[in-house]
């Protein structure tokens, strides 16, 4: 059962990918309905999916990679569609969340098991759910973000040099999604931080994956001050939130491959 | 943008070089803060990319040739990073400008009216305070923290703890393991793994240029005809090997050269192996563990050299052990003969009395003797400023975030354009 859920959560996003491709060369109303509606799908799918593995498991199911790369798949269409309900979405952003949700899913029923291992002692704690849950949230929003910062970035070249209605609105998704995103790093850095003593006795250690989150975490602070203290716009933000994304990978995917730490388990 | 908000930007905005020497204000200004946190990140990425503390041994054990960069990154403080003076001045200096904007965020908020901006500002002061409180945090546990282990049998009872820096430090109290357990999930497979093999034992036999090499079993006393590949030369066609003896825990006598086996586990398992072609006979040891080693019979590193290469692999096929789910001690706390506190404590569950954390692990990772635990004790009097800081910047940021994403939705209502 688990895997025609997961199943049908993929064939969601792949007809959202195509009707909202399709929406871009030929814009109708209905298309980009019909888009939101597929993304809609299959994010009900991936929290059936999720749902039914941890009643499986008995335990939540974000213990390892494959389980963390459905999580992520259904993080960043739920932001999508969370800004696209309150009026703060382009069209064209339909399509490159639709697509990372395709991407993400493959890559993890490609690449690793989607067996339902039993955990590990130090992982059989509650703080698993809220450290995993609320990071995945806090990289779904950047991935937004940074989805928006490449718009921005593609609608600056046609728009010179008077900013367009478009790059307004990706300047603003960008720095919602930016603000939604910090709050729930935030969390989950606090939450890993309380976990680790209570597991091993001390709240940071420096390990890889701490060290990156705090980087990640720096880079943001940077935007925000930056947004909200100095009125930096335009471009520069855009590189930024750019460069805040790129650390958010390092964290969640190059220190489990790179690095040797304490979240090693999790490659 | 209301009239509190434009005087917030426009104090931010000053310049701080247009005053006589201001600490505060240069601590406090934006420009700083970013450099200063900029430089950070960059510490922090580049202590992740370069080996650190027992690292760096380790990389020169196996890669003796890095030891001159290993030293020229020593020697800028570079391998050890987070406990370099540098790296902790830029975080005291980090906290010289939280204090700073602390300062300043108190006198603006004094000043501010009610509403909206004020619920921000305090939001922004909550976020400062709380991560001004977790670096204190880490300076009390930099100066004042204790950390060690303790390895205890059932039944022992101890009042010290040996710390990281190989002390002896005492405790206020005894304690006591009451038990020790380990609880295992449920074996996968069990009824089909006992029809299994415990393992494999292979002789492979590789030819310049190939991956694997072809492979056999290991049966004593059988020649087996060596295949050459199609580009060897007519030397190379006729050779066999067999395999004279087999060792599961290979031991050699120094001075007799006499081989034996030290047990019947399959510790340092060998093979003693013939390879005879045209006019050649050598005997070799192959090691499973140690394929890039072999010994010539009369314990000899070099020998006769052969056309091909041979490897001994064992192939681990036992039934797999059923995966630890958590492992539990139990402990007591006594004052003199007076138990006053007794708690089985297991990964995630720790002991706190005292002052002290007591904190489950290890175990005898050999599970030869399952009656010893492994304890971590810690004594961190810093992690409740700690903790504090924590509530104050979940509290700020959600505060923060709160307004920032309603100021966010509504950019046309902002002068400064976005």
């Amino acid at each position: 059962m688990l895997n025609q859920v997961f199943d049908v959560a993929l064939v969601a996003y792949v007809l959202a990918l195509l009707l909202a491709a399709v929406n871009l060369f030929a814009p109708r109303r209905l298309l980009d309905a019909l888009a939101t509606a597929g993304l809609a799908v299959g994010v009900l799918a991936v929290t059936v999916y999720l749902g039914a593995r941890w009643v499986a498991a008995g335990r939540a199911p974000f213990s390892n990679m494959f389980e963390s790369l459905v999580l992520f798949a259904w993080t960043i269409p739920l932001v999508q569609l969370v800004l696209r309900a309150r009026g703060l979405m382009p069209a064209a952003m339909t399509t490159t969340t639709a697509l990372l949700a395709v991407l993400l899913l493959v890559y993890a029923s490609a690449f690793h098991s989607s067996e339902i291992q039993p955990l590990m002692p130090a992982l059989r704690s509650n703080w698993l759910t809220f450290h995993v849950l609320s990071c995945l949230l806090g990289y779904g929003a950047f991935a937004v973000s940074c989805l928006a910062s490449l718009g921005y970035l593609g609608a600056s070249r046609e728009a010179r040099p008077t900013p367009s209605g478009n790059q307004e609105l990706f300047a603003a998704i960008m720095t919602r999604t930016v603000s939604f995103g910090f709050l729930f790093l935030t969390v989950g850095i606090v939450t890993g931080a309380v976990w680790a003593n209570v597991a091993w006795g001390t709240y940071w250690s420096w390990d890889p994956k701490e060290t990156w989150s705090l980087i990640t975490w720096l880079i943001y602070a940077v935007f925000l001050h930056g947004r909200y203290l100095r009125g930096w716009t335009g471009r520069r933000m855009a590189w930024l939130s750019i460069l805040g994304f790129l650390s958010v990978l390092v964290t969640y995917v190059g220190v489990n491959y790179l690095m040797k730490g304490l979240h090693s388990y999790a490659s | 943008m209301n009239a509190n908000e434009q005087e917030q930007r426009s104090d931010d905005r000053r310049e701080p070089a247009a005053r006589p020497f201001d600490a505060v204000a240069l601590l406090s200004s934006m420009r700083f803060a970013v450099g200063l946190v900029i430089a950070i990140a960059a510490a922090c990425a580049v202590a992740t990319l370069l080996p650190q503390g027992p690292a760096v041994a380790e990389r020169l054990q196996h890669d003796p040739e890095a030891g001159r960069w290993l030293k020229r990154l020593a020697a800028a403080g570079l391998t050890n990073v987070f406990s370099a003076w540098w790296f902790i001045g830029l975080l005291t200096t980090l906290g010289a400008s939280l204090a700073a904007c602390v300062a300043r965020r108190v006198k603006a908020l004094g000043a501010s009216a009610a509403g909206r901006t004020r619920r921000r500002m305090a939001g922004t002061l909550c976020v400062h305070v709380g991560l001004l409180l977790t670096l204190l945090g880490g300076v009390i546990r930099l100066g004042w923290s204790e950390r060690g282990t303790i390895q205890l049998r059932e039944g022992e009872q101890v009042a010290f703890f040996n710390t990281d820096d190989q002390r002896r430090a005492d405790l206020p109290f005894t304690l006591q393991l009451v038990k020790f357990e380990i609880e295992r999930y449920p074996a996968p497979g069990a009824s089909t793994a006992t029809a299994q093999p415990a393992h494999a034992e292979m002789l492979a036999i590789q030819w310049p240029g190939e991956d694997a090499g072809e492979e056999g079993p290991v049966e004593i006393g059988v020649a087996r005809e060596v295949k050459p590949p199609a580009s060897a030369s007519a030397t190379n066609q006729d050779w066999r090997v067999t395999v004279l003896r087999r060792v599961p825990d290979f031991v050699v006598d120094t001075n007799t050269r006499t081989v034996q086996s030290r047990s019947a586990q399959m510790v340092n398992p060998a093979i003693l192996v013939r390879a005879f072609g045209p006019g050649v006979a050598v005997e070799r040891w192959l090691f499973a563990r140690y394929p890039d080693f072999d010994m010539d019979a009369l314990g000899a590193h070099q020998g006769q050299p052969l056309p091909f290469k041979m490897l001994y692999r064992v192939l681990v096929n036992a039934p797999e052990k059923p995966r630890s789910k958590t492992f539990k001690s139990t402990l007591r706390i006594l004052h003199g003969a007076t138990v006053v506190r007794e708690q089985t404590i297991e990964v995630n569950a720790p002991l706190l009395y005292g002052g002290y954390g007591f904190y489950q692990a290890t175990y005898d990772a050999s599970e030869e003797d399952l009656s010893w635990t492994g304890l971590l004790v810690v004594r961190d009097p810093g992690v409740p400023v700690v903790y504090l800081g924590f509530v104050l910047l979940l509290a700020g940021v959600t505060v923060t975030a709160c307004w920032r994403v309603d100021g966010a939705s509504r950019p046309a209502k902002e002068k400064v354009p976005c």
